[in-house]
């Protein structure tokens, strides 16, 4: 019985050490942006912003160098929340680390050329956070001319089909006359997408990589003719649904642990009594 | 088959006492309220001044989540953050409440105590209350969890901020941190 107790054990520790050894990247810790530390590089106090992974936002952003390796971009939204966009420069990694990081969350950016960042290769991972609005002054002194962009509205482009393949899914849509290029929404629930592409090309289809083969992704595409976006396609799901995990760590858990202990205990010894 | 279920139920039985100590342990050990790195010493502590008008903070009040809970002064001694059951624990070596710095304060994820902290929104006020009366208000400008080797948050700052945080996430694994500024 011990042997066998032991046995057991030590699997589950040999488990726990497998996974240490395949999280071995060490990622750097980033100050938040309810704190920002390091050198502001860049702050806008509006306009429409990119959050890797995901499509163009409405909101102010700004962007602190917190070392050489890394950087924080704070994105505020202007109904509050927030987005914290966490990059690192990785030259150094190799690709199994790199696999694994997708795995825990950060996407790949292979040159940080189009986000205005230099030629390296970075991995960047997005938290949510709350965050007051911009507001601008009521009256500001001199002329007000707000930015407009004036360019006509395309009308949506349809979602032709979605083909997943484990971890990638080919996208394809109508073509709209007005589009000068595309944009590409996905998330894993209707109605929330915080992932994307915002400039797919002018293009029909497109293929997104780095899914969770596990994971339904529901998908929206926007025709954009210059600054202007159209409305958004329907949406259309593709591969299979999974349960997340949510604990809280209150009276409750405990309660709950040790009831279930109990419980656990006193049937293995009766069922080891009765025989 | 039998004894193998017998065997199986006594392993995931030990398994779980040992997950329920553990988790017992955690909640009493102030390792889970601290962060990896203590903040520096800051001006205008409660340490550091000589004249107190309004005296110590005494009282901090969140009405959004209907929470109105003594304030403790605590320090940082060898990495050890003391807590308190009785109230929210407020760290003198940084800014009295009010004062230009990062104030900071914290408190368990109790029921009493700051356990709906994570229900406070940007935008909602938070009163410190001091020794001879007065008040100061703020208004919670940020909300953010964060791990606890992310302890930049806690820094001087050049504005006038309390940072507020309590234990969240799996095991207490995070802190749900609430920043305000002085209105």
């Amino acid at each position: 019985m011990l042997k066998k107790l032991g046995f057991i054990f030590a699997q589950i520790l040999l488990i726990f050490l497998m996974t240490s050894v395949v999280n071995a990247a060490v990622v750097p810790v980033f100050p938040s942006c309810s704190n920002p530390q390091g050198t502001l590089k860049v702050s806008y106090d509006g306009g429409t912003h990119y959050i890797v992974g995901g499509s163009g936002v409405v909101g102010t952003d700004a962007v602190y160098y917190t070392s050489d390796l890394t950087l924080i971009q704070c994105f505020c939204a202007d109904d509050g929340s927030g987005i914290q966009t966490n990059w690192w420069k990785i030259d150094a990694l190799s690709q199994s680390e790199i696999d694994q990081l997708v795995k825990l969350g950060w996407h790949y950016v292979p040159s940080g050329l189009s986000w205005g960042l230099d030629d390296s290769s970075y991995m960047a991972k997005n938290e949510a956070y709350s965050c007051k609005p911009y507001n601008p002054p009521k009256d500001p002194p001199g002329p007000k001319d707000p930015p407009v962009c004036t360019a006509p509205r395309p009308v949506p482009p349809q979602l032709v089909s979605v083909i997943r393949n484990g971890s990638e899914a080919v996208v394809t849509w109508t073509k709209v006359d007005l589009a000068t290029h595309y944009t590409l929404a996905y998330g894993t629930e209707i109605g929330n997408y915080p992932y994307g592409v915002p400039n797919t090309g002018n293009v029909t289809s497109y293929t997104v990589k780095a899914l969770d083969p596990s994971k339904t992704y529901y998908f929206l595409v926007y025709a954009v003719n210059d600054c202007m976006p159209s409305e958004p396609s329907g949406s259309a799901p593709q591969g299979s649904a999974v349960l997340g995990l949510a604990a809280t760590g209150d009276s409750a858990l405990l309660y709950s642990v040790f009831g279930g202990a109990l419980l656990l205990t006193t049937s293995g010894i009766a069922l080891r009594k009765r025989k | 088959m039998g004894k193998f279920l017998s065997n199986l139920f006594i392993v995931l039985g030990i398994t779980l006492f040992i997950i329920g100590g553990y988790l017992v342990w955690e909640r009493n050990t102030p390792r889970r309220i601290s962060f990896d790195t203590p903040p520096p010493a800051q001006k205008g502590s409660l340490v550091d001044a000589k004249v107190l008008p309004q005296g110590k903070p005494v009282i901090i009040k969140v009405p959004s989540i209907d929470k109105e809970l003594a304030i403790i002064p605590s320090r940082i001694v060898n990495k050890y953050w003391e807590s308190t059951k009785k109230g929210v624990s407020y760290l003198e070596t940084s800014p009295i409440p009010g004062e230009v710095g990062n104030s900071i304060l914290w408190g368990h994820n109790y029921p009493n105590l700051l356990k709906d902290l994570t229900k406070v929104e940007v935008g909602d006020e938070i009163t410190i209350v001091f020794e001879n009366g007065g008040e100061k208000k703020f208004e919670v400008h940020f909300t953010q969890e964060v791990g606890p080797n992310q302890s930049s948050i806690l820094n001087p700052t050049e504005d006038n901020r309390i940072t507020l945080y309590t234990c969240s996430g799996f095991l207490d694994s995070k802190r749900f941190v609430v920043t305000a500024l002085l209105k």
